[in-house]
């Protein structure tokens, strides 16, 4: 157990660059968790805190010490792999027990102990019947968990974790996420957690770091990401269906509020971000509104129409549903409630946006104009 | 239908092209020196062992008694087992972190390093054989194990980096990735899950390098004397300016070729193909 610091740790394979000046803090007992997209470098990043990977720039802390350039396996770090990587000669048990018959780990168990947390673990897991097992015959499913448990079997400085319930079942994943939770929370252990799924992130994480193309673009909580995405392309990162980001928004003032034109759209926002607008002098801006926060006026709703579009395709999405809507060139996703009555493709639909709730990025770079 | 039955009469065909001469041979040990050279040849006629017992026990029966006579066979059997082992051993050993390197490494000019290593096999053998006897003679390795050794490991060598290149290329490498991180050295990840991984690999290579050596002629002929000739070069023994003993000669080829008949069945156990199957996902 101990808190991390990632400084500065540029990464590059030939001519490649991976990761750019990344910079990370996890404190003591934390759980940090990567989102990104594949390619954006969060195995990379995992592999460079573990030391499978050595850094081309930039240092890496642990527990305040520099393990820059310590070998993985005097780090005492825990890591689950994305491809499971088990050991195909060796059971089951043998597989989560292994690090125990390491010479140079420094936690000594005694054999009962290893018995003893690796039922706790595989019971959790629901994977204890298949201990004299060999990996190949178990199924994805089952690898990929008895990956897991060979890391938490353990009690290491820190836990990597490369999409570890990514290839489970839903059922499992879903009952998963909070176990996993609540588990290194009893542990008190330190944790980077890397996934593509942005409810794992939010549902798991203290803290999320959005990573893109090796960059990272945000760090903070739920409501921080949320309440304020620092680039369109957070938005487009996190929610099904994604934020929807309108190009070419042109800024005008009429009757002393300034409004934002695009293709059939005429948003009023707010003064803050108009005032930023003026100060920049910006003429090109994208606009961000989460599907969430877009509402279809019914009949009887006395609410006064932002813009009106035409039923495009309504997809069920489970406990919600996303409704497209058509307008002028733009298609704008709108979530629901779980079942719509069914529409006809081409009908009228009105629509409610709170300027509350836009966000405005800069074309140049993509940044939210409220940031810094 | 029409397909399996042309596929089966390919492969008995095959089977008989390839077996007809082995067949033939062990048929030529049991004969008897006028039944051997008798046109049109024979495939039915009384055996005989004393090839055998010539071969193996170094007596002839003269018709009377038996004649003892020199028991040659059984130690260039004996040399060619020592050379081989030797020289597989030492290709192995040499082999192995190359192949390793090979496979898990980038370093500078490497496809080139392992191009010139498998060049070595293009050359034809005659091409340096006589350059190699007067060092030989110099270098006081003419005619000792040591040299043999030396020299068969050499044409190993190129095969076992290439063939177990592939077998660590096989291994994932998140696999060695996963036992660092648990706590293991280089050399404890190597010796704890790549080797392990690779044994059958290891089996596999051993035997078809044992073979090689084993079946190496040109070698064994021109850089070794009696005291460690080989059994292939000692077949030419059967002939001399006399007679050629047909039946003994053939006794004694079959006799060399039971080690590598009995390697190439217990290879066969080995299914290399999902060496390490059930490591990673997909």
């Amino acid at each position: 157990m101990a808190d991390l610091e990632i400084r500065e740790v540029r990464k590059k394979y030939d001519e490649v660059t991976v990761i750019e000046g990344l910079n990370l803090r996890v404190e003591d007992g934390e759980l940090v968790v990567i989102l990104g997209r594949p390619g954006a470098g969060k195995t990379t990043t995992l592999k460079v805190v573990a030391g499978i990977e050595p850094v081309t720039e930039g240092q890496v802390f642990i527990g305040r010490e520099d393990v820059t350039l310590v070998p993985p396996e005097e780090r005492d770090v825990a890591m689950v792999f994305e491809t499971y990587a088990l050991y195909p000669h060796l059971t089951i048990f043998d597989n989560i027990t292994f690090s125990f018959r390491a010479p140079a780990r420094s936690e000594r168990v005694g054999e009962e102990e290893i018995k003893k947390r690796t039922r706790e673990i595989t019971d959790m897991l629901e994977i204890s019947h298949l201990l004299d097992r060999k990996p190949r015959e178990l199924s994805g499913g089952q690898r990929q968990r008895v990956s897991l448990a060979r890391a938490l079997v353990r009690k290491p400085r820190l836990v990597l974790m490369d999409e570890p319930i990514a290839h489970l079942d839903a059922r499992l994943r879903h009952g998963l996420r909070p176990d996993l939770r609540n588990l290194l929370k009893e542990r008190g252990l330190t944790a980077l957690y890397a996934t593509t799924d942005y409810l794992e992130a939010f549902g798991m994480a203290d803290r999320v770091v959005i990573l893109s193309e090796g960059e990272v673009l945000q760090i903070g909580t739920r409501e921080e990401i949320f309440g304020r995405p620092a680039s369109h392309k957070v938005g487009e990162l996190i929610g099904i269906p994604a934020m929807n980001v309108i190009q070419n928004a042109k800024p005008v003032v009429r009757e002393g509020q300034m409004y934002l034109n695009a293709n059939g759209f005429q948003l009023k926002i707010r003064e803050e971000q108009r005032r930023i607008i003026e100060k920049k002098a910006l003429s090109d801006v994208k606009i961000g509104i989460y599907p969430s926060e877009i509402d279809i006026i019914g009949t009887g709703d006395k609410r006064k129409a932002t813009v009106t579009g035409e039923l495009y395709v309504y997809e069920p999405l489970g406990a919600k549903g996303s409704l497209s809507v058509k307008i002028g060139n733009e298609i704008l996703k709108v979530q629901t409630a779980p079942r719509m009555r069914k529409g006809t493709i081409g009908e009228k639909i009105r629509l409610h946006i709170d300027p509350k709730t836009i966000h405005v990025f800069d074309s140049q770079n993509g940044t939210n104009i409220l940031e810094s | 239908m029409l397909r399996k039955g042309l596929r089966i009469s390919a492969i008995v065909l095959v089977l008989l092209w390839t077996c007809f001469p082995i067949y033939w041979m062990v048929l030529m040990s049991f004969k008897t020196p006028t039944d051997v050279t008798h046109y049109p040849p024979k495939f039915i006629f009384k055996p005989t062992l004393s090839n055998w017992e010539n071969v193996l026990l170094g007596r002839k029966w003269t018709g009377t008694h038996y004649e003892t006579v020199q028991m040659e066979v059984l130690r260039y059997f004996k040399n060619s087992l020592i050379i081989a082992i030797g020289a597989t051993a030492l290709a192995l050993i040499l082999g192995m972190p190359a192949a390793y390197s090979l496979a898990r490494y980038k370093f500078f000019r490497k496809e080139d390093f392992a191009f010139t290593l498998l060049s070595f096999k293009f050359a034809p053998a005659l091409l340096v054989v006589f350059g190699l006897y007067a060092i030989y003679q110099s270098l006081k390795l003419y005619d000792t194990y040591i040299g043999l050794i030396l020299i068969h490991q050499l044409i190993l060598l190129p095969f076992v980096v290439w063939m177990m290149r592939s077998y660590f290329a096989a291994v994932p490498i998140e696999v060695e990735q996963a036992a660092r991180v648990d706590g293991f050295s280089w050399w404890g990840v190597f010796s704890r899950v790549t080797l392990p991984l690779v044994k059958p690999a290891i089996a596999a290579t051993s035997v078809v390098a044992f073979i090689y050596s084993w079946n190496e002629f040109l070698f064994g002929y021109v850089l070794a004397g009696d005291a460690s000739r080989p059994v292939t070069p000692s077949l030419l023994g059967f002939i001399s300016y006399e007679r050629v003993l047909w039946g003994q000669m053939a006794a004694a080829a079959t006799l060399a070729m039971v080690p590598s008949v009995l390697l190439s069945l217990f290879i066969q156990r080995y299914v290399v193909a999902g060496l390490s199957f059930g490591a990673v996902r997909g």
